[in-house]
């Protein structure tokens, strides 16, 4: 017999019977056992499970404070339970957002499997269905039991579920198709039933024919970046040289790695006219770098750079070079470094930048 | 054209001499092969055998052969590459089915790959599966990375071509026909002609092969030659599934690179075939390459997409790659190419994501006409493998921290096969 899930339950003032509007501003408190629609969760959970505690908490409480979800988590610190279930929240957009915020916090914090429900158009879905198991509800109460039946169902799910997904696991324990949840935003491996080749042919056919057919990898959306405006005048212009070419000074003191780089490295050309074959190599994983191991300049162009510099084309050189390898990056990764690096150029008052590329 | 694979299945496997096969046990002598592949690469090489469902994992994997040879007096193969040039695709050819070659070697730049031979880790790829003949190689001193992957080149076509010499008296299990001019099914002659008899038009499908020309250790072969100043050219399938395109990919994460044994088997080849005459007619193979400069692989696509289109008269294409990033640019340029010529694309690939799968693929390219695009999973989820008895190929290597002996936690790139790019995988994804 396996013991029975020790859940929690989330409810606002309403549905945990503290009041109406004028009991929204109540802070969260602790009720023992299940209360409300909790009494519906219990007789969903049968034998499987047992409410051990409900939080309610007023809409507005939780909605104008931050701070409610740490609240909400410092109640039940010193509670033991496997589960927790928020609403379900139908259409209301205040207790969308407490119940998905607390779910999203609960599993953060305590790691257990967190489920709400919510009508599709809830705003708090679009906020949160990324961190939280919502399962799709109606759009009132009315529709309460389809709601708990779907959350209980998807709950007793995960708790049996040694890993939530994974691609060793057999499949999946939980999809939004079969069960009914908003999904994740989150791609995960399965091993089919047919190989990647048959599924090509086929939807090649589907293609060619004009029948229906799904990609499998989404195209995402072509981010824009506004190029700055030219400058206007180069004589006085003091300029960078920036790559995302790997070259670091030989040995690669501070470790910049060669591919999926998170962080940049910032190095001084003062002084220098060019740079030394030898002395610097690049860590690039996505090229072949012997060309630029024999000749680093001609990934970052200083030697050319010192010229022009001389005949006055452009004012003068900043003299640190700042470098990543662009092999394989994080779009979010590349997002940062690009926002440190250019918050150091401003700073410096570096007017434009040379940006080899591999 | 038509190519006959005399197929052997390999049930079993063992230590013994002289090398033969009998009942489907093929026994091998380890020393005696070692010694023949010493002498012809000139490298250290020893042999070890690895049968599935052993508690076995094979480390620093660098490329996988099945093991060929011709049904003629010479029994050479790998046309151009391992053999004298000549046509690759037809004739009949013994295959030891169930077995591969392993190529194994450690040395600073080379990137080697994991494989299980047990466990949840060997479901992951086709290579789980198999028989190993593996070979555990070391450079000579001083060797750099190019001369010693060319090397262990050597090695491992000269293996697969003695293993399968050695077997070819033996009766095949199953003589598998390749013949454009049959249907499926097999009949001759019967191949629907265009709206014939007011039957619908079958859509004519040709399949476009990208192979990696970027550097001496990040590239394939075709007929031995290398695809780096190359104008992409009209294969015959069988040409593919014969031998005439060895993968040379010896630096570049497994999980990016298509290996040997993959285009001996290739899946979208195989797949097109079998709908040959009853679903599609299968228009043709073009063999294109990713070379490195980007007016090159503007060029590269637009050549491809005018032979499919004008010569082979493809109604769609299936477009695969190699490599990473770079190869993402080249596949979108097909793609973009082709449909621009009004042949309808499908493109295979793999996603770089990160390990929680959280985020959009990283594609440094996008062409709005790859609305077609399949899956082979994301590289960069974690697998999860536990502590084995036994490794071949070394207890580290340079991309996986700790003894090989494990327990693992690995990101799936590491695993060759497992993300294949030509689709010999039933790894798919799930948006969750």
């Amino acid at each position: 017999m396996v013991e029975p899930l020790r859940v929690v339950h989330y409810l606002n003032q309403f549905f945990g019977q503290i009041g109406g509007e004028e009991k929204a501003d109540a802070a969260p408190r602790l009720h023992q056992g299940p209360l409300g629609p909790g009494l519906l969760l219990q007789e969903r959970l049968g034998e499987r499970g047992r409410v051990v505690a409900t939080v309610i908490c007023g809409d507005n409480y939780a909605a104008e404070r931050q701070e409610t979800a740490g609240e909400v988590l410092a109640l039940l610190r010193g509670l033991e339970f496997d589960a927790f279930v928020a609403g379900p929240a139908f259409n209301a957009g205040r207790y969308g957002l407490a119940c998905g915020s607390l779910c999203a916090a609960v599993r953060e914090a305590r790691g257990v499997p967190c489920v709400t429900g919510m009508f599709a158009e809830n705003p708090a879905v679009e906020q949160f269905r990324r961190r939280a198991y919502i399962v799709r509800s109606g759009s009132t109460a009315r529709e309460m039991a389809q709601a708990m039946e779907a959350v209980t169902a998807l709950l007793l799910k995960l708790a049996a579920a040694p890993d939530e997904t994974g691609v060793q696991a057999g499949g999946l324990a939980v999809s939004p198709e079969a069960d009914g949840y908003f999904p994740q935003g989150r791609t995960v491996n399965v091993v089919g039933d047919r190989l990647a080749a048959a599924r090509a042919v086929e939807m090649l056919l589907a293609r060619v024919q004009g029948r229906p057919f799904h990609t499998e990898i989404p195209l995402p959306a072509p981010g824009r970046v506004p190029p700055a405006p030219a400058l206007r005048e180069l004589r006085g212009a003091c300029l960078a040289l920036v790559t995302e070419g790997g070259l670091v000074p030989a040995g690669n003191p501070d470790g910049l790695v060669g591919a999926r780089a998170s962080s940049y490295r910032a190095y001084s050309i003062a002084g220098l006219g060019s740079l030394r074959a030898g002395a610097y190599e690049s860590v690039h994983r996505g090229f072949d770098t012997s060309a630029v191991n024999a000749d680093p300049n001609r990934i970052v162009p200083l030697d050319a750079a010192r010229q022009l510099e001389a005949e006055g084309v452009f004012g003068k050189l900043h003299e640190t070079y700042y470098v990543t390898s662009g092999c394989a990056t994080w779009i979010e990764s590349s997002q940062a470094m690009a926002a440190g690096i250019a918050a150091e150029l401003r700073r410096n008052g570096v007017d434009g930048v040379i940006l080899t590329a591999t | 054209m038509r190519l006959e694979l005399l197929v052997h299945r390999i049930r079993d496997l063992r230590a013994g001499a002289p090398t033969r096969l009998g009942g489907g046990v093929l026994t091998v002598d380890t020393a005696a092969l070692g010694e023949a592949l010493r002498a012809a690469a000139g490298i250290e090489v020893r042999v070890e055998l690895a049968r599935p469902g052993e508690s076995v994992r094979l480390s620093n994997v660098l490329d996988l052969i099945e093991p060929r040879c011709k049904d003629d007096a010479g029994g050479a193969y790998f046309a151009g590459f391992h053999a004298p040039l000549q046509v690759a695709g037809s004739g009949g050819t013994h295959v030891l089915e169930g077995l591969a070659v392993v190529e194994t070697g450690a040395l600073r730049g080379l990137i080697g790959g994991v494989i299980d031979l047990s466990g949840a880790a060997a479901r992951l790829t086709p290579f789980g599966s198999l028989h190993h003949v593996v070979l555990e190689t070391a450079p000579r001193a001083g060797m750099d990375k190019t001369s010693y992957a060319a090397a262990i080149r050597r090695a491992g076509l000269e293996a697969a071509c003695l293993l399968a010499r050695a077997c070819r008296s033996a009766a095949p299990d199953e003589r598998r026909t390749y013949d454009l001019s049959l249907t499926a099914e097999g009949s001759a002659s019967s191949l629907p002609a265009a709206g014939a008899d007011g039957a619908p038009r079958l859509p004519r499908i040709a399949y476009v092969c990208m192979l990696h020309a970027l550097g001496d250790t990040r590239e394939s072969y075709l007929y031995g030659q290398r695809v780096r100043d190359f104008t992409p050219t009209l294969l015959h399938p069988n040409e593919v599934l014969d031998g005439a395109v060895v993968s040379h990919h010896y630096d570049i994460s497994p999980g990016m690179k298509n290996t040997t044994y993959t285009f001996q088997n290739h899946p979208v080849i195989r797949d097109l075939y079998a709908r040959h005459g009853r679903d599609l007619i299968f228009a043709g193979v073009v063999a294109a390459n990713q070379p490195v400069r980007l007016e090159d692989k503007e060029c590269s696509a637009f050549m491809t997409a005018r032979l499919s289109a004008h010569l082979l008269r493809a109604d769609g294409v299936i477009i695969t790659k190699e490599g990473a990033g770079a190869g993402d640019y080249d596949l979108m340029r097909q793609c973009q190419a082709h449909e621009a010529m009004g042949v309808r694309t499908v493109l295979i690939d793999n996603e770089q994501i990160n390990a929680s799968g959280i985020g959009e693929m990283p594609l440094i390219d996008v062409t709005p006409y790859a609305e077609a695009m399949v899956s082979t999973g994301n590289v960069e989820e974690l697998v999860h493998l536990p502590e084995v008895a036994r490794v071949l190929g070394g207890d580290t290597m340079v991309n996986v921290p700790g003894s090989l002996r494990g327990p693992l936690r690995l990101e799936s790139i590491v695993i060759p096969g497992a993300n294949s790019t030509l689709g010999l995988t039933s790894m798919a994804t799930a948006h969750v």
